[in-house]
């Protein structure tokens, strides 16, 4: 099993330090995006804001989680779940592996 | 499941209840109109029917369907985030003196203060995130603190024993353990809904139903998982 040092343990990250708190990524197509904003409505971080007719994500500026509620929400499937969350020091991210959907 | 089902019917096709688990996502924007009452009845029925240790059952249900009283509870929430954000958000500008400060608090309780719910406090905290997000129905669960082994865990399978049989109804669900907020620091709430000894908030769940179509099979990170099997060890993700 995965583990987490004990030096790493201890060490509160900084919540400024994109390397040490990564939030997640996602890519929102312009070209499919119809501008219906239930994105946005949906996400729990307030990652998603209004840009002119179409919603936007500012990867680096945005607290993403990384659930899928805006991909799953979009009608016209425009948005990709691009890169998880990413956290280190006391909260490091261990055990996660690359997303995939529901295998049979 | 409908003894019909063969393992190879199971083989081709996920069955109804995976479906329901695998495509539940939490739910944060809810229509004003109101849940049907038997509807929650039966969302509690299922958590009702939630396994416990040694049966014990330890749990206490209180289901909030004022507008009014949901609407205040919200905002003693919201207010007591405000008044955390501005002890510990140090990530504004002009605030990075706090970080000493909001350091020691974060270790204190890390598991309240990890990066999301520190973000998420600071968003509710702000008005820029909402905390049942308009959902009409709030079921609230209390566990009796003197429960068997591990009451929160049971309130948990409880919990989602509910949330899953609100999704299989077309409903939405959101747990919000932010509410936990509203009943630490000050007795106000307590005292208005009644809480005493054993009882202590455990989380809570808001229901309504959705707007748009967020059910959905999304991606989601895979975790290793480690096989025992005829005598050899593999890990699987």
């Amino acid at each position: 099993m995965e583990t987490v040092e004990f030096w790493e343990r201890i060490r509160i990250p900084d919540y400024t330090d994109p390397e040490q708190v990564r939030h997640g990524t996602i890519g929102i197509d312009h070209e499919t995006c119809q501008g219906c904003f239930l994105c946005q409505a949906v996400c729990p971080a307030s990652a998603i804001t209004r840009g002119e007719g179409r919603p936007l994500f500012v990867a680096g500026s945005s607290e993403c989680i990384f659930c899928g509620n805006c991909a799953a929400i979009c009608p016209v499937g425009a948005i990709n779940l691009i890169d998880p969350y990413r956290y280190r020091g006391r909260f490091a991210t261990i055990g996660h592996c690359d997303p995939q959907k529901p295998r049979r | 499941m409908s003894g019909k089902s063969t393992i190879e019917d199971i083989s081709r096709d996920w069955t109804e209840t995976e479906r329901v688990i695998l495509s539940r996502r939490s739910v944060r924007n809810f229509k004003q109109e109101q849940v049907p009452e038997f509807m929650v009845r039966r969302v509690l029925e299922a958590g009702r029917f939630a396994p416990s240790a040694g049966n014990c059952q330890p749990w206490r249900f209180v289901v909030l369907r004022d507008r009014q009283l949901i609407d205040e509870l919200t905002e003693t929430v919201v207010r007591r985030c405000r008044i955390i954000r501005a002890m510990v958000d140090y990530r504004r500008p002009r605030f990075q003196w706090l970080r000493p400060l909001a350091n020691l608090l974060i270790r204190l309780k890390p598991n309240d203060l990890h990066p999301v719910p520190f973000g998420a406090i600071s968003l509710i905290g702000q008005g820029r995130l909402g905390l049942y997000h308009g959902a009409p129905t709030v079921i609230m669960i209390f566990k009796d603190r003197r429960g068997i082994s591990n009451p929160d865990l049971d309130c948990g399978i409880a919990g989602q024993n509910m949330a899953l049989a609100a999704h299989s109804m077309g409903l939405g669900t959101c747990w919000v353990g932010f509410t936990k907020l509203a009943f630490l620091y000050a007795s106000r709430w307590k005292e208005r809904l009644g809480v005493r000894y054993p009882y202590r908030f455990a989380s809570s769940l808001a229901v309504g139903w959705p707007v748009g179509r967020p059910d959905g099979m999304v991606p989601r990170q895979t975790h290793p998982v480690d096989w025992y099997e005829n005598g050899t060890q593999i890990t699987i993700t």
